[in-house]
């Protein structure tokens, strides 16, 4: 394994952005976060099991996420899987990026040439 | 739902293609990434499900898997160098004392004596390397790199070593009866022609020579470096 390196020098590629997104709401297994990160992109981003996993090991590594246990998930079959929360570091990194990418949108919004927000929020 | 033989089959082959992984990657995430694939599979209704699920996956795999392979090609060759660099210079330091060092100075048995610790000592340094670059790569034919490269540094700065001594105590050098004065006898020819004739066939008969020697210490460290590994796993 990779030794535990600090979180604050990470830089998010989209998967491991959406990846964190998916853990804010709670811990989940590796199926379930492809699910999480498909359904929240609506689509638009499908992970595969191999950038899934590297993914996580980049992540883990960085001590970003934990592994909690290996349980089954009652919904999907009997087979045990092994669940991923989202750790303090890994919190302040997905909360930096968001504050980051907000800054991104209001600048945008500021442009002239733009199209002023919608009231439901959309550009 | 796809049928269950086909869906068997999937799997099984999915978990034949995970060879392309590196081994620690596949050790670590093999199961997980194939129980993964599994669920996929059986969440799909249909053959064009399945196949479109296939052509996501593999390309999926095979991208991830060489950049996998390119990332631990780089990280071993950042330490092949990093390790040869540092037993490299310590080897030529080792070398460079023997390099200055001549018979004026210290005897003709004391400069055989000395060469000889020289040489033994860079011979260790090459096994050390050897050891340390196996056992962080975990490949035996990682020590043979590492030691050519030692060899390499080592009688790139022994040998320059000499030259630059030769050239800055020219007087000790030209009463030194084993080297100059001799070359000089023979008809060799002036200093300057000494230092290029002699010292440029030094700098290739040296890196042959210790290179040689490094090479085999160093595949010899990373061979006994696997094997220790391999006996505490077993």
């Amino acid at each position: 394994m990779a030794d535990q390196q600090s979180g604050s020098d990470f830089s998010l590629t989209p998967a491991t952005f959406h990846i964190l997104l998916a853990l804010a709401d709670g811990e989940r297994h590796g199926y379930a976060i492809m699910q999480a990160v498909a359904q929240e992109t609506g689509g638009t981003m499908r992970l595969g099991p191999g950038t899934l996993y590297r993914s996580i090991r980049v992540m883990l590594a960085h001590n970003l996420i934990a592994e909690t246990d290996e349980r089954p998930d009652p919904t999907l079959d009997d087979e045990r899987r092994r669940y991923y929360r989202l750790t303090d570091p890994g919190k302040h990194v997905l909360q930096t990026e968001i504050e980051r990418l907000i800054r991104i949108v209001q600048l945008a919004q500021a442009k002239p040439l733009l199209a002023k927000p919608q009231p439901g929020g959309a550009l | 739902m796809t049928g269950r033989p086909t869906i068997m089959a999937s799997i099984w082959l999915y978990r034949q293609l995970l060879i392309f992984y590196p081994v620690d990657f596949r050790r670590a995430y093999g199961r997980e990434v194939t129980q993964v694939f599994a669920t996929q599979c059986r969440q799909t209704t249909n053959r064009q499900g399945l196949l479109h699920l296939w052509l996501v996956t593999l390309v999926d795999l095979l991208t991830n898997a060489l950049e996998e392979v390119l990332m631990i090609a780089n990280r071993k060759r950042q330490l092949i160098l990093v390790t040869g660099l540092l037993f490299g210079l310590a080897a030529g330091i080792v070398g460079s004392v023997n390099a200055v060092t001549s018979a004026t100075l210290v005897g003709d048995i004391g400069e055989e004596v000395i060469s000889y610790i020289a040489l033994l000592t860079i011979a260790a340094l090459a096994f050390g390397s050897g050891v340390v670059a196996a056992r962080a790569s975990k490949r035996a034919i990682t020590g043979l790199w590492v030691g050519l490269l030692v060899g390499g540094i080592a009688s790139l700065i022994a040998t320059s070593a000499r030259v630059g001594y030769s050239i800055s105590f020219y007087d000790t050098v030209r009463n030194d009866p084993g080297e100059i004065r001799d070359w000089i006898h023979r008809g060799g020819g002036s200093f300057v022609s000494y230092l290029i004739a002699d010292r440029i066939g030094g700098y290739i008969y040296t890196t042959l020579f210790v290179g040689c020697i490094c090479g085999v210490c160093g595949i010899g460290g990373g061979l006994i470096s696997k094997a220790r590994e391999m006996r505490q796993v077993s």
